[in-house]
């Protein structure tokens, strides 16, 4: 076996969505796949995203960076989009009712290695209410050297209902 | 039940220069092999780029049509999109002041003779040696079809002093 499935998680009608107690010693590098989005509304928004340390601390400080770039389908255009020293990463997630909101997929590397900063890189598709599809597509870099067990996922509103799967990529 | 199996893994801890999968990619029970590298840094004071090439019964194959078509966003310097050479690029440029380097390929079409050309997907993220983020993703292919066997991984410039790479098959 070498992609293994670590957790399953779902939640509805809530503020943050955790997924803790997901990075262990077992595993360098995790694919952690957003199944379902549905938000209280269909006001365009961003999903945003923090590291769960050690303790289980939300990390919330100004150490979070992004790079990205993202198409849609009015200008058939890449277009360049960063964020540098945010509090949490953040990428567009779109506006859309039951369900329709954006697809994420987001793979971490060496979360519980203490001696490295912890980096990542996303895949997010979606829909905005202007009338457009876009992919947005980046890397994210916590400008901290410390190991995180989990993140914790937010966005300018609540979530209606959300779930995702945590998977491994084994060491052996 | 995951359709991943791992296959192979070099983990470097001291200056090495290679990492090789040789007599893998020739195995007819996957369909497609994916490689994940994270930790990846140099050991020289000079800049370099980490390539790799395609192998034969456990030599290089040295030709100019590596061809590979990226977009990379730049927190130095917005989007670009780059083609051709004579090895695939999976970093951006990398020293021993700014590591890091995390990625992930996946090849198809690497032992057919010369029916089909190989062809590979593939993302790329690096904290580069200006200390920028750079993140790319696009396709690779070579346009020499052969019964390639193996994966050399290496830096332009100097050596690795860590990185961890690890083979995956995908079940047919």
């Amino acid at each position: 076996m070498a992609l293994i499935k670590i957790n399953d998680f779902s939640a509805t009608s809530v503020t943050n969505f955790d997924l803790d107690n997901i990075f262990t010693t077992d595993y360098d590098v995790y694919d952690i796949k957003i199944n379902s989005i549905d938000m209280v509304n269909t006001t365009n928004a961003q999903i945003k995203m923090q590291f769960i340390d050690t303790s289980g601390s939300i990390v919330n400080t100004s150490t979070y960076y992004r790079t990205s770039f993202i198409f849609n389908t009015t200008n058939d255009t890449w277009n360049y989009s960063s964020n540098q020293s945010g509090t949490e990463f953040n990428w567009w997630l779109g506006g859309a009712a039951d369900d329709t909101e954006g697809m994420q997929n987001i793979t971490i590397f060496e979360p519980q290695n203490a001696n490295v900063y912890t980096t990542g890189m996303f895949n997010a598709n979606g829909w905005h209410t202007s009338g457009f599809v876009y992919v947005q597509k980046g890397g994210l870099r916590e400008d901290t050297q410390q190991a995180v067990r989990g993140i914790r996922l937010f966005s300018e509103m609540d979530f209606n209902s959300v779930s995702a799967t945590v998977w491994g990529y084994s060491k052996s | 039940m995951s359709k991943h199996r791992l296959l192979a893994s070099e983990i470097i801890t001291t200056s090495t220069a290679n990492a090789i999968f040789d007599g893998y990619l020739n195995d007819t029970s996957y369909r497609g092999f994916q490689i994940v590298w994270s930790g990846v840094t140099s050991d020289s004071a000079s800049s370099g780029y980490m390539y790799c090439k395609l192998r034969q019964s456990s030599t290089d194959v040295s030709s100019n049509y590596y061809r590979h078509t990226v977009w990379s966003a730049n927190t130095g310097g917005g989007t670009t999109q780059s083609l051709g050479g004579g090895a695939w690029t999976l970093s951006d440029t990398l020293n021993q002041t700014y590591p890091v380097a995390n990625g992930e390929m996946t090849l198809y079409h690497t032992n057919t003779g010369t029916s089909t050309d190989v062809v590979v997907t593939y993302r790329k993220f690096t904290r580069n040696a200006a200390g920028d983020l750079v993140f790319g993703t696009g396709g690779l292919g070579n346009e020499t079809a052969g019964n390639y066997d193996g994966i050399k991984f290496y830096l332009s410039t100097g050596n690795f002093a860590t990185a961890n790479f690890r083979l995956y098959g995908i079940l047919n």
